[in-house]
């Protein structure tokens, strides 16, 4: 066993964690130390977020480095696992269970006797909403469903680090929503927990603390308020789609926070601006009382995308 | 916080559940639990109606044989023809083949092996529950064909009943459970072990089980087949296949006692559930 070296405020850190497929690296030299609290893993699709996630929950073993969970290597102390509850983003559940077998399975190999396991299974279910549907068979479940009863299998042992790996993929919003709050209180009792995701604003809902990864590498890490800032000085892309180009495109030069307006063929104006939110504000105005008819507006810059091409390349 | 059985007492964040982060679940109750688990999920297979139609083909023919063959060969013959070329060179590899393969192979597949993965658990011990698992749904299977089987040649048919008949058909019901028990090893090894277990797995039945068990020479005793029928107390009453007859054509008669062969056999079961555990726990798999 090895023994432990990091300060008790810690939960979870790397040092130095690598991996890699053959010539493909996923995460390279990764050092982070969670405390508890919800952390979000931001990154965009293929930045090694999962890759990072299944090293630091044990499921592949680093390339180089270590991942101390309480202080502990995880990959020479497999007993760490009853700590640990982890929702994978693969939509994989024993379909032929129902809800409540699976999850009393789960609950059992964690240790817990099966009286223990009905009891715990049961609060989980609850605390995911999921009562109603717990004697039904997994098959069965919808998209937002079995997210739940992933979230729930996590939950049900009662853990103290939780790795979510894009927990919402496929909720509608009421259970979006539910997760976002249930993982909030999570992270307020205590726990820690490191929620990944590609879309920044859910992120932003349930914590200001996160990571950035980009090309397998921590890119950034802290308050999300910094990031936010970040985003708003960087120029952004708006593509707005109306009946008077021309009048609009006008209009629009005249704003404090537009950069720059081109006028497109087929009713297309292209804005670019470093506060995007004001724009949005003004559109409806300038649309009721201007008389400037717009059919839609839609951002052609994703934040976490503009974001992160705006860290790699430093502004420009 | 919960009583646990290995999981002492603890809050979050604390350090109460530390003494020994080290310990994984006891092997024996992992073990249960996966087999538990495994079975109730291979009985609600839709695959189980595909064997179970499989199965009921010797059944077809022991009431085809009730009510025209009975005059061309007495009940001993008939099930000792059923039993070597319909269970042990049919039956036995199909059902092997199906339960054997997915022992582990459908959790890696189903991408379910991350919630076990991530569990204080013994690979090795997930490994003998899954397949004990199969071993049982299968062994199960193709007792209850046999049995039903000799229900539907005794049944109404007194003159079947004799010595010799019982002692065969006990031979051939312990050969089959041992032969099923020896494959799915074999196939739950090859699950573990690669891409596209059941291509390799059909290789193994056709192009060496099948092939070099009827060659000549001592080579056929490499052969799981060989063993097997080496423990069929009565192979003179397989007269009519064309198998048996290319075997007496080709083969010098290399003779192994029977408990040999049972060693063997046993033996190898052995070796292809530790090869396969050892695998399992050694391998890394990645989950996409």
């Amino acid at each position: 066993m090895s023994g432990a070296v990091s300060p008790p405020s810690v939960t979870l850190a790397t040092e130095s964690l690598s991996r890699w497929y053959g010539q493909v690296i996923g995460i390279n030299d990764v050092n982070v130390e969670i405390t508890p609290g919800v952390t979000g893993l931001l990154g965009l699709n293929g930045a090694g977020k999962s890759t990072l996630f299944k090293v630091m929950a044990g499921q592949l073993a680093p390339s180089k480095g270590i991942v101390r969970v309480f202080g502990y290597d995880l990959s020479h102390n497999r007993g760490l696992f009853r700590r640990i509850g982890f929702v994978p983003e693969p939509d994989a559940l024993y379909e032929s269970m129902t809800g409540r077998e699976m999850l009393v399975y789960l609950t059992r190999l964690q240790g817990f006797s099966k009286t223990e396991a009905h009891r715990l299974a049961a609060e989980a279910l609850e605390r995911t909403h999921l009562t109603a549907d717990a004697d039904r068979v997994v098959r069965g479940y919808s998209k937002g469903m079995r997210q739940k009863i992933k979230l729930a299998q996590a939950l049900a042992h009662d853990p103290d680090i939780f790795f979510l790996d894009e927990p919402f993929n496929g909720m509608d919003p009421v259970s979006r929503h539910e997760a976002m709050e249930l993982i909030t209180q999570l992270g307020e009792q205590g726990k820690t927990v490191l929620v990944s995701s590609h879309i920044l604003h859910e992120v932003e809902a349930m914590t200001s603390r996160i990571l950035l990864i980009h090309r397998g590498q921590i890119l950034a890490e802290g308050d999300i308020g910094e990031i936010r800032d970040a985003i708003e000085r960087h120029p952004h892309r708006i593509e707005i789609h109306c009946k008077s180009p021309r009048p609009l495109a006008a209009r629009l030069i005249k704003m404090d926070d537009v950069q720059g307006v081109h006028v497109e063929p087929g009713g297309l104006v292209l804005v670019e601006s470093d506060l995007p939110r004001s724009v949005y504000r003004s559109l409806p105005h300038l649309a009721l009382e201007e008389d400037l008819p717009i059919h839609s507006w839609t951002t052609l810059d994703d934040d976490l995308k503009s974001l992160f091409e705006y860290l790699v390349e430093g502004g420009k | 916080m919960s009583q646990a059985i290995l999981a002492g007492e603890g809050t979050a964040g604390g350090s109460e559940r530390l003494e020994d982060p080290g310990r994984v679940l006891a092997n024996s109750t992992t073990i249960w639990l996966v087999y538990r688990a495994a079975v109730l999920e291979l009985v609600r297979r839709k695959r189980l109606i595909f064997l179970g139609l499989a199965l009921a083909l010797p059944l077809f023919l022991t009431v085809i044989w009730r009510l025209y063959g009975a005059g061309y060969a007495d009940a001993t013959q008939f099930f000792a023809n059923l039993g070597t070329m319909v269970y042990l060179k049919a039956l036995v590899y199909l059902v092997s083949l199906f339960y054997g393969v997915p022992a582990i192979h459908d959790e890696i597949e189903g991408r379910t092996i991350t919630y076990l993965f991530t569990r204080p658990l013994s690979r090795g011990a997930i490994y003998a529950g899954r397949l004990l698992a199969v071993q049982t749904v299968a062994g199960l299977l193709l007792a209850a064909s046999l049995g039903v089987c000799f229900l539907l040649m005794v049944i109404g048919n007194a003159r079947a009943i004799n010595l010799d008949f019982i002692e065969l058909y006990t031979n051939y019901f312990f050969v089959v459970l041992l032969a099923v028990f020896c494959y799915t090893a074999v196939f739950s090894l090859m699950g573990t072990l690669f891409k596209k277990p059941l291509v390799w797995g059909i290789l193994y039945i056709f192009a060496w089980e099948s092939s070099v068990s009827m060659m000549p020479a001592r080579m056929q005793m490499w052969t799981l087949e060989w063993h097997l029928r080496n423990l069929i107390l009565h192979q003179q009453d397989v007269t009519s296949s064309l198998n048996q007859f290319l075997r007496h054509f080709l083969s010098v008669d290399y003779s192994m006692p029977f408990w040999g062969s049972l060693a063997i056999l046993l033996g190898a079961i052995v070796v292809f559930t530790l090869l396969g555990g050892s695998v399992f726990s050694r391998k890394e798999y990645v989950i996409h």
